[in-house]
């Protein structure tokens, strides 16, 4: 009994009670919206009793009864003595909750480490006692003739297993060589794969940027040479650089393929906490997500989690009605994520059939709040108004719940997703219910950026941050309409002078205007100086960097030069939140 | 002295471990493969048939049951049918006798208590080689 088998032992067992438990989640929420297929039940039932078992290898008593009671649950619904209801289905969630707990926490003391479970194996036994009631006598009658049928199926499923194995002999006369390499099916997919730092993927991640961006300044230099004499010899090295770029950008693509993650663990945390949400407060929702196997980059996945949770919690609590209140829709709610990629980014909409949100009652809140005056707010269109909702403090809920509803949460939804590049949009119908649309470009180590110089210091602002750009000469005096505000179309901006942030002055006579939208607010950035546009890519910020004001990175450019990375929300954040106001 | 070639299915990788760690103190067996379910076990047992096949019964894809029909269809070789402890006088347990399985043992517990894992790999040991006929 060496301590490298037992190592491998407890390790060995928290990630199997954690894939069962896993599996067992994904069953059980799926149970809520579908009954259970035959399969599934006994998928769920085999997951507990692995887990009683494995638990008693390893003397783990605690665990032992925990699984032995959700097993036996699970038995009796396998031989059709009665169906989940969502208080069973919380308990059981509850049980499997605590069971990947105590897995986790043995495995690292290897030795058993619990709480007392009385409580959850009486609720446990509670399920099955409850389902014997007279109560359900009608039901059961029910469930003898479908019983029937079941056993019918039964024999289907073994035919069909049958087939399997038939096609499994057959695949493994034609491929016997393959056959005899694989010992076992999980060991070979797990040395398919090798577990790599996140420090070593992101330090990839930002040199194979460097180098496209090399490649770039190269070829644009040469693009330049070659203009002023195209008879020049820099023609086999025009062709040269075109190859490594290409080899350069397939490459990218592969390093980018490294940091991409499925979003279903997510989506299964995402899909709970909606049934916890509708359990507490005694609604029925169903809650459907497709696309869970999309893939984001990690830093997306983990950033939109917070915010999926928080707006399906709150779709569930402030957006459905209670199954009374809900006129001629289904007494049933439905919450409904739908995530989808696509080569500009990740899309994901939620939306909900619930009441809908009264633009009235929002913009009422809005004036109160003095966010906007009476006057202002008739002219709002209504995806302004709906805009007030992620404003900080601002909540429409009359009742505060456990879960959302006190007045902070959207504004940090907003937050969080904006910090990590994305944005958030609000659409509702009063009465048919709300959808939220949550965007994240396509992650990519190169940003596209409008470069100032400021005497040998450069700046970069993300190009699509960008809206547009004028100079003094394309703008009249109409267009000052006060000190420091700047109007263009209907649209009033907030001047900032460039050199208020920069280390030094320029003395160019004119003016560039750049509009600059960040969050949904614009502003105005005098400049006096060239505008270059570079592809560039952002280190971590070090020490230096990051105690610099107004600052969030910095990047090398053109071989030597540094190039600062403006930072748009501490820009944003500190002056007035409403910078553009509509006219 | 003959090795005995010894096949382990069992759809839980830890369950195999201690199986295999248990079955390491006797010499005269020697695990020649593994399988996660029934049919992985078919496909197994076709490519080198074990003496002995030490069987879980609650797996996914195939049962320990309907592998243990299929094996007995087919082939001689020794089944010794690990189950837990409910199920060893449950109607499955009599199902896998009538069957023709050779023994049903307990899944070996207390596997990291030393004293007890000696004790339960004893057992484990002395019904592999009665069945064996060793």
């Amino acid at each position: 009994m060496d301590d490298e088998f037992l190592k491998e032992i407890w390790e060995q067992f928290s990630i199997e009670v954690d894939e069962h438990c896993s599996n067992n989640e994904e069953i059980l929420i799926g149970a809520t919206s579908n009954e259970l297929s035959e399969e599934q039940v006994n998928s769920a039932f085999r997951a507990f009793h692995t887990i009683k078992g494995l638990s008693r290898s390893l003397s783990l008593s605690t665990l032992e009864k925990i699984a032995h009671s959700a097993e036996d649950v699970l038995g009796d619904v396998r031989e059709g003595k009665f169906k989940l209801d969502d208080d069973a289905i919380s308990v059981l969630l509850k049980a499997n909750d605590q069971m990947r707990v105590i897995s986790e926490n043995s495995a690292k003391k290897m030795f058993e480490v619990a709480d007392d479970p009385k409580e959850l194996i009486i609720n446990l036994n509670e399920i099955r006692e409850k389902e014997f009631d007279g109560k359900n006598a009608e039901k059961k009658d029910n469930e003898t003739i479908e019983l029937s049928d079941e056993k019918n199926n039964l024999n289907v499923e073994d035919e069909n297993i049958k087939r399997i194995k038939k096609n499994a002999n057959e695949l493994s006369k034609e491929d016997s060589l393959k056959e005899t390499k694989k010992q076992n099916n999980t060991v070979i997919e797990k040395e398919k794969s090798i577990s790599v730092a996140s420090e070593v993927i992101e330090k990839i991640f930002s040199r194979t940027g460097n180098v496209l961006t090399s490649l770039s300044d190269i070829n644009r230099i040469i693009n330049s040479k070659l203009l002023e004499n195209p008879q020049s010899d820099l023609k086999i090295a025009k062709d040269l650089i075109e190859k490594s770029n290409l080899q350069a950008s397939l490459l990218n693509e592969e390093v980018l393929d490294l940091r991409v993650f499925p979003m279903t663990d997510v989506m299964r945390r995402v899909k709970r906490s909606g049934f916890e949400a509708a359990r507490s407060s005694g609604k029925k929702v169903d809650i459907i997500v497709n696309g869970e196997t999309s893939r984001a980059d990690r830093n997306v996945v983990r950033a939109v989690t917070d915010p999926l949770m928080h707006i399906v919690r709150n779709a569930v609590d402030h957006g459905i009605e209670p199954p009374t209140e809900r006129g001629n829709k289904d007494e049933k709610g439905k919450v409904e994520i739908d995530i989808s990629t696509s080569s500009s980014g990740l899309e994901i909409v939620i939306k909900d059939d619930g009441r809908g949100i009264d633009t009235s009652k929002i913009l009422e809140k809005a004036i109160t709040n003095g966010l906007v005056d009476r006057e202002k707010s008739k002219q709002l269109k209504d995806e302004e108004i709906f805009d007030f909702i992620f404003h900080p403090g601002f909540s429409t809920a009359e009742k505060v719940t456990d879960t959302s509803g006190r007045g902070v949460g959207m504004d940090v939804v907003k937050t969080n997703v904006i910090s990590s590049g994305g944005s958030v949009y609000l659409n509702s119908d009063l009465g048919k219910g709300t959808k939220f649309t949550i965007i994240f470009p396509q992650i990519t180590n190169t940003e596209n950026c409008i470069v100032l110089e400021s005497v040998n210091t450069y700046y970069a602002i993300p190009s699509r941050n960008v809206v547009s750009i004028y100079r003094t000469s394309d703008l009249n005096k109409n267009n000052f309409i006060e000190k420091k505000k700047l109007q263009i179309e209907n649209k009033v901006y907030q001047i900032i002078n460039f050199e208020d942030f920069a280390f030094s002055k320029n003395n160019d006579a004119e003016f560039n205007y750049l509009i600059v939208n960040f969050a949904g607010k614009g502003l105005a950035l005098q400049y006096a100086g060239k505008v270059l546009i570079r592809d560039l890519v952002f280190d971590e910020p070090d020490k230096f960097v990051s105690s610099l004001p107004y600052i969030s990175g910095a990047a090398i450019s053109d071989g030597n030069k540094v190039v600062f990375q403006i930072d748009l929300m501490h820009l944003f954040g500190q002056e007035d939140p409403q910078k553009s106001e509509s006219i | 002295m003959m090795q005995k070639k010894v096949l382990i299915v069992d759809d839980s990788k830890l369950m195999r471990i201690i199986i295999k760690k248990i079955l390491s103190n006797d010499d005269l067996f020697v695990v020649t493969g593994e399988a996660g379910n029934g049919i992985e076990a078919l496909s197994e047992i076709e490519r080198d048939v074990p003496d002995i096949i030490f069987l879980d019964i609650e797996m996914p894809e195939m049962d320990g049951v309907e592998a243990l029909k299929e094996i007995r269809a087919k082939y001689s070789t020794k089944v010794v049918v690990v189950s837990s402890v409910a199920q060893m006088g449950s109607s499955r347990a009599a199902e896998v006798n009538q069957l023709g399985a050779d023994a049903i043992i307990e899944k070996p517990g207390g596997a990291v208590d030393p004293t007890l894992a000696t004790q339960k790999g004893k057992e484990f040991i002395e019904i592999a080689r009665k069945v064996l006929g060793v």
